[in-house]
C-alpha cells in the first residue's frame, strides 16, 4: 500500500485533488441549474422577481433541513422512508402542545426532541433488532402517518402565535427569508461535523465499508443509530418550519415528501452503497427541485404532472450515479 | 432398565422440543394457524364477519391484492423488489378510465391494452434494473412516482363511471355458477406453483435469489430471467388495477395509493425474504388471507381507519421481526 502511495504520479495526484473538489456531479447540477434558470427567466416574466425568488427559498427550506438528514442516513448505508412521515406528526406534536399551552419557547426543543425519539425508534429497530431499514422504515411511515391523523383527528390545527410565525416567515432584508439563513447554518454546521471531526469521519468509514469499520473498533450500530436519530431530527426542525409558514398543524403535512428528499440526495451525489456524501451538491439539488416546482407552476403547466416529473428525475439521478460509478477506476463491483 | 427410560424419555423429551422449536415447523403451516385464529378472533367478536356474504366480499376483495402479490413474489424471490405496483394500478386504472371517455375502443380492446400498460410499466423497470443496473428500490420508487402521476394527469384526477358489462366481469362475474376470481386467483396461484416448486425455471429463481453471484458462475442468465419477472410483475399489477376498476366501476388513479405497502406486507408476511430466494406461493397466498382478514375484520369491529393504517404499518416490522429471530 505504502510503495503504490509514494509511487503515486503527480497526474493522479492532481486527478484526486480535483475530483474531490470538482466533484462531476456537481458540475453537472450546476449548468443544469443555470440552464434552468436562463431558460425560466427567459419565458416568464415573474421568475426572477424577489418575491417569486423569496417563494422558492421559502420552499426550499424544508426539503433541504429533510434531505441534510437523509444524506446522513444514505452515507451509512441505509435508507429511511419516514421522514415525510415524521414531518407529519411532530407538526401535529407541535399544534397539540400549543394547544396545551406549552410556552412556544419550549415548543421548538420539545418538537426536536420528538422528533429525534422518532428517529431513534427507526434507528433501534434497523441497528438492535437488526430489520431493514426500508422495510423498517416502511412501516413506521404507516403508523408515523396513522398516529399523525389519529391524535390530529385529520383536522388542521392552529397554531396561532405571532412570535412562532416569524420562525418561518420573517424576511431579512426584505427579501431573504430567516429559515434559508437557519438552512444554511445547518448546512455549514454537518459539512464542518463531517469533514473536521472524528465522528464524521466514522461516518464515512461506516458506510464505505461496514465490515471494515467493524474490524478497527468503529460501533457500525451506533453510528446508523445516530444518523437516523439526527434525520428525524431534522424532519422535525422541517415540521417546525412548515407550521410556522402555515400558521397550522396539519397530519398530511409531508406526505409523499421522502420521494423529493431521495431523489434531491442522490441527485445532489450522495452515493446509494454509502461512504459518498457531498452536503453542497445535496442543497443545489433542493434548489434544483424548488426552481423546477416553481418553473412549472409559473409555466402554467398541470400541477400533477409534478408527480410525473419527480419519478423521472429520480431515475434520471440513479442513472448518473451508476453510470458515474461505472466508468471510475477504483471502486469497481461485480 | 430405569437407567434406559431415563436415555429414552429425554430422547423423547429433546425431540418433542425438537418439535415444537420453531424451526423445525414449516411457516406455512404457522401461518395457516395464525389465519384459523385470527378468523376464530374475529367471528366470535363480529357475527357480521362470519356471514356468508362478508365472507365472499371478502375473498373478491382480496383477489387485488392476491394477483399482485403474486406477482410481486416472483420478483421477490429472485431477489428483486417492485415499488412501482401502486403506480401501476393507478395508471392502469386512468388509462382504461381515460380511453373509455374517448369512446374509440371496444371494451375488451380497452382491457387488453390496460394489460400493455402494465406490460410497458415491467419493461421500463427490467431495462432500468437488468440493463442499466439501478438499485432496484429507487428506480421503481421512480416509476411509481411516475406512473402514479401519470394516472392523475390522464384523469385530472377525476374519476370515471365505467359500466360495461365484460370489465364488471372481471371481478363480478360468475363461471358455472361460481365466481369468477375464485377460478382465476387458485388457477393463478396453482401456475405459480407449479412454476416455483416443480420447473427447473422456479429452481433458477431461487438460486438466483439467495445468490446472484454464484447463479452467474454456474451460468445461468440472471438478468433474462429478472426482466421477465418484472414484465410479469407489471402485468400482474395492471391486472390487479383492472379488478380495483371493475370492483368499483370506476377508473381512477386513487385507486393505487398505498396499494404497493399492502401487498410488500402481504407477501412479506408470507414468509418472504427482503434478500431474496425464500418464500413460498402458499405462503404468499397465506399472508394475502391474512392480511384481508385482518383488515375486514377491524372494519367491521368499527375501528378507526388510521388505526388500521397503524396496525398494518407496525405488523409489517413485526413480521419481519419475528422471521429475523427464526433463522
Amino acid at each position: 500500500m505504502h510503495t503504490q502511495e509514494t509511487n503515486e504520479s503527480f497526474y493522479d495526484k492532481a486527478k484526486d485533488f480535483f475530483s474531490i473538489y470538482v466533484d462531476p456531479i456537481l458540475i453537472s447540477l450546476g449548468i443544469l441549474f443555470v440552464l434552468l434558470v436562463a431558460y425560466l427567466n427567459f419565458s416568464s416574466e415573474a421568475f426572477l422577481s424577489t418575491r417569486n425568488l423569496t417563494n422558492i427559498l421559502n420552499n426550499m427550506v424544508v426539503m433541504g433541513f429533510l434531505a441534510l438528514g437523509q444524506s446522513l442516513v444514505i452515507l451509512t448505508k441505509n435508507l429511511d422512508l419516514s421522514v415525510g412521515s415524521i414531518l407529519g406528526l411532530t407538526a401535529v406534536f407541535l399544534a397539540t402542545i400549543f394547544n396545551l399551552n406549552v410556552p412556544v419557547i419550549l415548543m421548538v426543543p420539545l418538537a426536536l426532541l420528538f422528533g429525534a425519539f422518532l428517529g431513534f425508534l427507526n434507528g433501534f429497530i434497523v441497528t438492535k433488532i437488526g430489520i431493514n431499514a426500508i422495510i423498517t422504515t416502511l412501516g413506521s411511515m404507516s403508523i408515523f402517518r396513522g398516529l399523525a391523523y389519529l391524535i390530529g383527528e385529520g383536522n388542521p390545527t392552529r397554531i396561532n402565535h405571532s412570535g412562532y410565525g416569524q420562525l418561518g416567515r420573517y424576511l431579512l432584508a426584505g427579501f431573504v427569508p430567516l429559515s434559508i439563513v437557519l438552512l444554511v447554518l445547518f448546512l455549514l454546521f454537518f459539512y464542518i461535523i463531517l469533514k473536521y471531526t472524528q465522528f464524521g469521519r466514522n461516518l464515512f468509514t461506516v458506510g464505505s465499508n461496514i465490515e471494515g469499520s467493524h474490524y478497527i473498533g468503529i460501533g457500525v450500530g451506533s453510528y446508523q443509530l445516530y444518523s437516523f436519530v439526527i434525520c428525524g431530527l431534522m424532519a422535525a426542525a422541517g415540521a417546525v418550519i412548515t407550521t410556522s409558514q402555515l400558521g397550522a398543524g396539519l397530519p398530511d403535512m409531508g406526505t409523499g415528501i421522502e420521494l423529493e428528499v431521495i431523489t434531491a440526495t442522490i441527485l445532489g451525489g450522495v452515493s446509494l452503497k454509502g461512504g459518498k456524501c457531498n452536503l453542497f451538491g445535496v442543497i443545489l439539488a433542493v434548489a434544483l427541485l424548488a426552481v423546477i416546482s416553481n418553473g412549472l407552476v409559473l409555466l402554467g403547466i398541470p400541477i400533477h404532472w409534478r408527480r410525473v416529473v419527480r419519478g423521472v428525475l429520480l431515475i434520471i439521478a440513479v442513472t448518473i450515479d451508476v453510470i458515474y460509478k461505472r466508468n471510475r477506476k477504483y471502486n469497481f463491483n461485480f | 432398565m430405569v437407567l434406559l427410560e431415563k436415555v429414552n424419555s429425554s430422547n423423547i423429551t429433546k425431540k418433542i422440543r425438537n418439535g415444537i422449536s420453531l424451526d423445525n415447523i414449516s411457516t406455512t403451516l404457522i401461518l395457516f394457524v395464525v389465519l384459523v385464529i385470527l378468523v376464530i378472533i374475529f367471528s366470535y367478536f363480529s357475527p357480521h364477519f362470519r356471514s356468508y356474504n362478508n365472507i365472499f366480499r371478502m375473498l373478491i376483495n382480496s383477489s387485488a391484492i392476491a394477483v399482485a402479490a403474486l406477482g410481486l413474489s416472483l420478483v421477490m424471490f429472485g431477489g428483486g423488489i417492485d415499488l412501482s405496483i401502486g403506480g401501476n394500478v393507478a395508471l392502469t386504472s386512468s388509462f382504461v378510465a381515460y380511453l373509455y371517455t374517448l369512446e374509440i375502443f371496444s371494451i375488451n380492446t380497452i382491457i387488453l391494452l390496460g394489460l400493455a400498460v402494465g406490460l410497458i410499466i415491467g419493461l421500463i423497470n427490467g431495462i432500468l434494473i437488468t440493463k442499466i443496473g439501478l438499485n432496484a428500490i429507487i428506480c421503481t420508487l421512480g416509476t411509481m412516482a411516475a406512473t402514479t402521476g401519470l394516472g392523475f394527469v390522464l384523469t385530472e384526477g377525476r374519476s370515471v363511471l365505467i359500466r360495461e358489462e365484460n370489465l364488471l366481469f372481471l371481478s363480478r362475474g360468475t363461471l358455472a355458477g361460481i365466481a369468477f376470481p375464485f377460478i382465476l386467483i387458485p388457477f393463478l396461484y396453482f401456475g405459480g406453483y407449479v412454476l416455483m416448486n416443480k420447473s427447473q425455471i422456479g429452481r433458477k429463481i431461487y438460486m438466483m435469489g439467495s445468490n446472484s453471484k454464484a447463479a452467474v458462475f454456474s451460468g445461468l442468465k440472471i438478468k433474462k430471467y429478472s426482466f421477465a419477472l418484472y414484465i410479469l410483475c407489471g402485468i400482474f399489477a395492471a391486472y390487479s388495477g383492472l379488478l380495483f376498476t371493475s370492483r368499483s366501476a370506476v377508473g381512477m388513479p386513487q385507486h393505487g395509493l398505498g396499494f404497493e405497502l399492502e401487498v410488500i406486507g402481504a407477501v412479506i408476511l408470507g414468509g418472504t425474504a427482503l434478500e431474496g430466494g425464500k418464500g413460498t406461493i402458499g405462503g404468499v397466498l397465506l399472508g394475502v388471507l391474512i392480511m384481508s382478514v385482518i383488515f375486514n375484520g377491524l372494519t367491521i369491529l368499527g375501528v378507526d381507519y388510521y388505526y388500521v393504517q397503524i396496525v398494518r404499518g407496525a405488523l409489517i416490522i413485526l413480521i419481519v421481526a419475528a422471521y429475523e429471530v427464526r433463522t
